[in-house]
């Protein structure tokens, strides 16, 4: 992920994209703490939609394998088949592809 | 399309498109579109939530609102029929823009908007924005009536669930007839169903955003001002005791303390309760009606038992023999002392029972009367406390205290100078002890109360039974006759 060229490729400034991203890893991070506080609780339906959310925003900014770990994990939150080890295991997958986008947006800011 | 729309989009033809409305409650949609729109010259306005958006269009006119589908309080359909309604929005377009348009491919959108985007990677969707607004300057007749870059998107079907959950209880809110608001911390209403509109008189579009007490007379203002402010975190009602007059109805208000996470709001719930108040005015008539026809019921009792107890005074004027007319008199007072609670019955405000203390001044006095005890007149001391008791206690104590002191006039105070006859009821934890004292000659020598073949005793004992009490009959300077009974117990019903 390259910042520079994702603004040349959106076709706006840098600085705007740069704005973008801050606003995506403010909201990001505020909705992966309500999704972990909502696991914790066990509230299938309000992190099936917290994981929905967090899917949306990977999609609008084209980041497929964030967007693809939190539909997984909303899918099954929907479905409420899988254990609560499961949740958790991705949770931990999707906490963690979060972190590494997140480092590297950090490190173009 | 129908065909209020088609005029609509002639009007839009060459229109010269400059202020746009972004409503999305995600922010980095709306910093997107915000930089997008800005750096091509419109004038933007980006809010994040429906009601937000109504408040703006007070102020700001856009020529074209982009409106997200997923959104809190009021969604994307809600909002563009919202927005339709409004006359001073007639000329705007309304673009629908959502991620889940892959999951509802034939959505018919033609009734609240002008086109429907779907949302896409920031990364494409930036020339689909642009060439829209083109084409709303240009020629909107040539805008695609089916959702836009659909083909830009992976298929997937696991929002719909999430909707439908939204939709179920907008559905749910919507069928109920009580109203529900919802209010935010500066208590502006944020949600209102059908039915909270339709009591207040308002469109929902209308009372969206509006400060909630405003809606109200000045005093329930200050009232509904009062209690939202110290609600916290509980639930509080108005309006049980009093209903609340809301235009031509009675109503109850609710209010409820909402907290999820950081998430605080108030929902209040008015409930119209004007038939149920219609309801209990024709059941207290009735029951007026009722007491009327049972206070003539009362009254005719009374009457009939009069009658019969005028008929053996009658019978006794011409029987010579003295024992057959002292047995006569007694039946008659024993008829008068039950014609004496179907009086007081009738004169009762209250029809549950007769006051004690009023029906034995008035047996006492009767009876007094009847045995005429001039020249060696009796008298009589009450302590009786003011005492209800419903007709199946009264008739038989009534029966019981017309007995005793029909002995004590007839018998125990016969030529007695300075007569007395002492009448006490204590009532303890609805235990009842009646105590009948005279000062008279007592009870004969070696009487023994289970051996007497006197009628009056017979009956004594016969109703103290019915009253699931005790009888005690003695010598105490004169005799003493206890009845012993409990308010608690289930008395036998009057046959």
């Amino acid at each position: 992920m390259n910042i520079q060229s994702s603004a040349a490729e959106i076709g706006i400034s840098v600085e705007a994209y740069k704005r973008i991203c801050a606003l995506f890893i403010e909201n990001t991070d505020k909705d992966m703490l309500q999704l972990k506080s909502e696991l914790d609780m066990n509230d299938l339906k309000k992190s099936a939609a917290t994981a929905h959310h967090i899917k949306g925003a990977a999609a609008n900014m084209d980041y497929e394998d964030l967007a693809s770990l939190a539909k997984k994990l909303q899918l099954q939150l929907q479905t409420g088949t899988a254990a609560s080890e499961e949740l958790s295991k991705q949770y931990k997958q999707l906490f963690q592809g979060y972190q590494s986008i997140k480092e590297e947006i950090l490190s173009q800011l | 399309m129908n065909k209020n729309s088609v005029k609509n989009s002639d009007k839009k033809k060459n229109k010269k498109i400059n202020k746009i409305l972004v409503v999305d409650n995600n922010p980095v949609m709306l910093e997107f579109m915000n930089e997008v729109l800005s750096s091509e010259g419109y004038t933007v306005q980006t809010v994040d939530n429906g009601v937000e958006a109504l408040k703006i269009c007070r102020t700001f006119t856009p020529d074209v609102i982009f409106v997200d589908l997923i959104m809190p309080y009021i969604d994307g359909r809600q909002l563009c029929a919202l927005l339709r309604k409004q006359p001073e929005l007639s000329e705007s377009s309304i673009v629908l823009i959502s991620a889940i348009a892959a999951e509802e491919p034939d959505f018919d959108f033609s009734e609240i908007a002008d086109a429907y985007l779907a949302k896409m990677p920031f990364r494409i969707m930036k020339p689909y924005v642009l060439d829209l607004l083109q084409q709303f300057q240009k020629n909107s007749s040539e805008i695609s009536k089916k959702i836009i870059g659909l083909d830009q998107i992976y298929h997937r079907d696991i929002t719909k669930e999430l909707l439908f959950s939204k939709q179920h209880i907008e559905v749910l809110l919507s069928s109920i007839s009580d109203g529900f608001f919802e209010l935010n911390l500066d208590l502006q209403v944020i949600y209102v169903n059908d039915a909270g509109a339709s009591m207040l008189d308002l469109p929902r579009e209308k009372l969206l955003t509006l400060y909630f007490p405003s809606l109200f007379p000045p005093e329930l203002a200050n009232r509904i001002k009062n209690i939202v402010h110290s609600l916290n975190g509980k639930e509080f009602e108005i309006g049980i005791k009093e209903p609340i007059q809301l235009g031509d109805k009675h109503v109850r208000i609710r209010f409820n303390a909402v907290s999820y996470g950081n998430y605080r709001s108030i929902t209040v719930m008015i409930q119209d309760i004007s038939s149920q108040k219609e309801a209990e005015r024709i059941v207290r008539e009735d029951l007026k009606e009722k007491e009327l026809l049972l206070k003539e019921v009362h009254h005719r009792v009374k009457n009939n038992l009069h009658v019969i107890a005028s008929l053996l005074s009658l019978q006794t004027s011409f029987i010579p023999d003295k024992v057959s007319r002292k047995h006569l008199t007694e039946s008659r007072n024993r008829v008068e002392s039950m014609a004496l609670i179907h009086e007081q019955l009738y004169y009762a405000e209250d029809l549950s029972g007769v006051y004690l203390d009023n029906y034995l001044s008035d047996l006492i006095a009767q009876l007094v009367n009847i045995y005429d005890t001039h020249p060696a007149p009796v008298k009589t001391v009450l302590d009786i406390p003011t005492v209800q008791l419903n007709l199946s206690v009264a008739v038989p104590l009534g029966l019981i205290i017309n007995e005793l002191i029909s002995n004590s006039l007839e018998h125990g105070l016969k030529n007695k100078k300075n007569g007395l006859i002492e009448i006490s009821l204590t009532v303890k934890e609805q235990h009842c002890r009646l105590l009948i004292h005279d000062n008279g000659h007592g009870l004969p020598e070696g009487f023994i109360f289970d051996e007497s073949e006197s009628l009056g005793l017979l009956i004594i004992s016969n109703l103290a039974d019915q009253l699931n009490g005790s009888f005690e009959l003695y010598n105490d300077n004169g005799a003493t006759a206890v009845v012993e009974f409990s308010l608690l117990e289930e008395k036998p019903k009057l046959t």
